[in-house]
């Protein structure tokens, strides 16, 4: 159950997971209405909007690939492992993590590359206002939309840049790990 | 001291009913494959739980199923060696050793794995990754691993299977050696009968899950209790 809820954002456009996200923080949400009573804030077309759809679209691939890393390594290290009187902090800490380093560096700049791209979901939570949240590919979008070709241009050099040398730098750390 | 077991588990088509005791001295259990010999070790060492039975060693109690004691692996004093030697590929082999001591304080640990390193000679390959070193090496190295924090029995589950013929009789020698030195009850697996007859006190013969005979291995050898056992020998 707890699985097919990660998974969902996964499969969905992520457009409905935006909008379930409204459904349960907006004004009016089974979350956001509270919260708004209580203290007037609401979630809504703020900084953190866009920071919560980033993070729910982009959390089960990095949950999905470090627990597949965390599962390949090798049952009986961890059976030694014990029957050689380590607890299974230790263990984890000692003998899975350390083995399942590389799977979760992977797990981490996939899941980051994902929540940089994030488009729909931002928009239907945190809207698209300019200097607010306005995240890079929606500014791209609305410079392209608007005619404004030098400033979707500079965005999208600035954006393959910074997603090229974060790949290398994922690339160059996994290779070094064993 | 000695190792005492009745272990019963009941798995789809096979049945594992067995009870046998190991006094200060090396005894084969010997058997097929899937006679449920492998399944005995790790019953013993916690791994696996049985349905019902007793495992004691000394007067510890570390499994009664009457008395609901039920102790994990960490708190069973047992040195396991597996067929794979399950050495920690990001260790190297003098980590690897000394993660066998947890819980003490540096400079003990610093004095015991250079006593292992020097006991089983390892000290040119002590700064290696396992994935540098041989099978016979790595088997050293999962003993020392396995002896270092003085374990009151040692259970070997067929550890030389993979190693040439000149390398497993050296490491076969190398176990008795060791056992006189840890004077301590030494429980191996095995189907090969010639590793039995070069190395144990005693045989006990599994078959389908029982034990069928046990003995001196010239005993089992001049006299097999039945025909099954008879197959056996032919076969090891």
């Amino acid at each position: 159950m707890l699985d097919v809820l990660l998974t969902l954002p996964l499969v969905l456009p992520p457009t409905v997971t935006g909008y379930y996200l409204v459904v349960l923080f907006g004004r009016n949400g089974f979350i956001g209405r509270p919260v708004y009573d209580l203290t007037g804030w609401t979630i809504m077309f703020t900084w953190q909007a866009a920071a919560l759809a980033s993070f729910v679209v982009a959390m089960p691939l990095m949950v999905k690939i470090s627990r597949a890393a965390i599962e390949s390594v090798d049952q009986r290290l961890i059976d030694a492992s014990y029957s050689l009187g380590h607890s299974e902090g230790a263990t984890f800490f000692r003998v899975v993590l350390p083995l399942a380093k590389k799977g979760m560096i992977a797990a981490l700049s996939r899941s980051f590359a994902r929540a940089l791209g994030e488009f729909s979901a931002t928009l239907m939570l945190a809207g698209n206002i300019p200097g607010r949240t306005n995240t890079a590919p929606l500014a791209i979008y609305s410079y392209a939309a608007g005619g404004n070709w030098s400033g979707a241009n500079g965005l999208v050099l600035v954006f393959t840049a910074i997603a090229a040398v974060f790949l290398f730098i994922a690339n160059r750390f996994s290779k070094r790990v064993f | 001291m000695g190792v005492s077991v009745t272990l019963r588990k009941q798995l789809k088509g096979f049945r594992l009913d067995v009870g046998w005791e190991a006094a200060n001295e090396l005894v084969a259990l010997f058997g097929f494959s899937g006679s449920g010999k492998t399944m005995t070790l790790q019953m013993i060492v916690g791994l696996v739980r049985p349905d019902a039975g007793r495992v004691a060693s000394g007067s510890q109690i570390y499994f009664d199923s009457s008395a609901a004691v039920d102790a994990k692996p960490q708190e069973r004093r047992f040195g396991y060696v597996m067929q794979n030697p399950a050495l920690f590929p990001q260790m190297t082999v003098r980590q690897n050793i000394a993660y066998g001591l947890p819980g003490v304080a540096r400079a003990m640990r610093e004095k015991g794995v250079a006593e292992m390193i020097s006991l089983f000679r390892l000290g040119h390959i002590s700064q290696a990754y396992p994935d540098r070193i041989s099978g016979g090496q790595k088997q050293r190295v999962a003993l020392a691993r396995a002896l270092i924090r003085r374990p009151d029995a040692l259970m070997l589950d067929e550890p030389f299977p993979a190693l040439d013929w000149p390398v497993r009789l050296k490491m076969q020698a190398l176990v008795g050696k060791t056992r006189a030195e840890f004077d301590i009850p030494v429980v191996l697996v095995t189907h090969d009968f010639r590793e039995v007859r070069n190395m144990a006190d005693r045989v006990i013969v599994y078959a389908d899950g029982k034990v069928v005979q046990s003995g001196a291995p010239g005993e089992i050898n001049s006299s097999p209790a039945s025909a099954q056992v008879r197959r056996l020998l032919a076969a090891g």
